[in-house]
């Protein structure tokens, strides 16, 4: 019994998308959400699917060398799923990078939507300009939830 | 690296000098014809001669260009490699000079690698199979930066992302070329640009002040043929239109690009796209994964 509560449980944490979130992020299904990082220069993109996919794109800058096929890439992007969670009263945007989950230049850098974890996440409308404090080091972001992708 | 170049001396061209669709005030496009190789050169570090590997071909200058006559003419160039008790990798690369001045001539380069296992012919399967689920890097030609990543999808969808925008859309393949290229031509699915102006990038060249040109782009037979720097006071409204596109409207309406069989790893260069950058020529890789 307990087994079965707790695989229950499990699949629940699995699932991508609960039902209810549905609602806090229909801005975000087809539009684009797009970041600034204010001390690193780099910007970024966010497409959330209401499947619960995600892809994110990273433009890390002009890197030092050309890259080859290991890189250093000025461009990366990454695909996985995406659950919202509310703890405390808080909203939170939690990625999983689909497998094989590849190292990127973005996620040693720790740019935002890059890494596996959870994000502090409040959802904004279509238009909406924004500046936050959001990636795991507390550095300055402007954003932008722009229409269309 | 020694090249040699098969030309037929005093070839008639044989380009038809059609007036595009969008034409009518002198407005001209050769188009590209490859039923016929114009020039074949053959390029590559070797210790067999140029005119031993011309021995063994039977393409020349002025012969019908089918993919079975270049086949064939690998196979031979393997085979005459084997009797000298060496290995050699073979591939081919067809390319059109002169093209953006209208005036294309229809190349055909065979790269010969001394001293490595030849790749297949022709795999079986989907020669695009080796993009899906890998990533296929744009380059520029001479700094080598990466310009933008391509996700290709078996189900005929794809996603492009450069340092300014990331798009979805839906692309259509041609018959394969004399070269064992696929002709893959892109559609965006919107030609809107969204990056805000305040990170957004400046694409191209910097246009000088009243020196207004444009680039029109068109398409034939899953091929794209474009010319910079057509001035727009030349232009009817409706080639206006066209020549003022911005990337997003260009690709909404669709650019073709050749694809050719490549493995995992790979990183070449590609002179046959239709906006070719630094050095008339785009670097190109196949990495893995998606990133």
């Amino acid at each position: 019994m307990v087994r079965a509560a707790l695989l229950v449980a499990l699949l629940a944490m699995a699932r991508p998308l609960l039902a209810g979130d549905l609602a806090a992020l229909h801005e975000y299904f087809e539009n684009t959400l797009i970041w600034h990082n204010q001390v690193t220069g780099a910007t970024g993109r966010l497409w959330l699917n209401q499947d619960g996919h995600y892809f994110a794109f990273y433009n890390l800058g002009p890197q030092i060398k050309p890259p080859d096929v290991n890189g250093p890439f000025q461009v990366e992007g990454r695909i996985g799923t995406f659950t919202l969670r509310t703890e405390r009263g808080a909203s939170l945007l939690c990625l999983w990078p689909a497998s094989p989950r590849l190292q990127l230049a973005a996620q040693i850098q720790h740019e935002l939507y890059s890494e596996p974890m959870c994000y502090d996440f409040v959802p904004h409308a279509v238009d909406d300009v924004w500046n936050e404090s959001a990636d795991p080091l507390h550095r300055s972001y402007k954003f932008w939830l722009v229409k269309g992708r | 690296m020694s090249s040699v170049v098969l030309r037929r001396s005093g070839f008639a061209v044989c380009f038809c000098l059609a007036i595009c669709a969008l034409a009518g005030t002198g407005v001209l496009a050769a188009t590209v014809n490859d039923t016929v190789v114009q020039e074949i050169h053959i390029q590559g570090n070797r210790t067999i001669s140029d005119g031993q590997v011309a021995q063994v071909m039977r393409l020349k200058p002025g012969s019908e260009l089918t993919r079975a006559a270049v086949v064939t003419d690998i196979t031979h160039i393997e085979a005459l490699y084997q009797r000298a008790g060496k290995t050699a990798d073979v591939s081919t690369d067809l390319t059109h000079p002169g093209e953006q001045e209208g005036q294309p001539r229809t190349v055909l380069t065979f790269s010969i690698i001394e001293g490595v296992k030849p790749r297949p012919v022709e795999a079986p399967g989907d020669p695009l199979e080796v993009y899906f689920e890998n990533t296929l890097v744009c380059a520029a030609a001479k700094t080598g930066r990466d310009l933008c990543h391509l996700w290709l999808n078996r189900d005929g969808t794809f996603i492009n992302f450069d340092a300014g925008e990331a798009k979805t859309g839906h692309y259509t393949t041609g018959p394969m070329r004399p070269d064992g290229k696929i002709p893959v031509c892109q559609y965006w699915d919107t030609p809107d640009m969204l990056t805000p102006a305040e990170i957004a990038l400046r694409m191209g060249p910097p246009s000088s002040a009243g020196a207004a040109t444009g680039t029109i782009c068109t398409q034939d037979s899953f091929r794209t043929t474009c010319q910079r720097g057509v001035e727009l006071s030349t232009l009817t409204p409706a080639q206006r239109s066209v020549a003022t596109r911005s990337m997003g409207e260009r690709f909404y309406h669709g650019m073709c690009y050749p694809i050719g069989p490549h493995r995992i790893g790979d990183d070449w260069f590609e002179a046959d796209d239709p906006l070719p950058g630094e050095l008339g020529k785009d670097r190109v890789l196949l990495i893995p994964g998606r990133r």
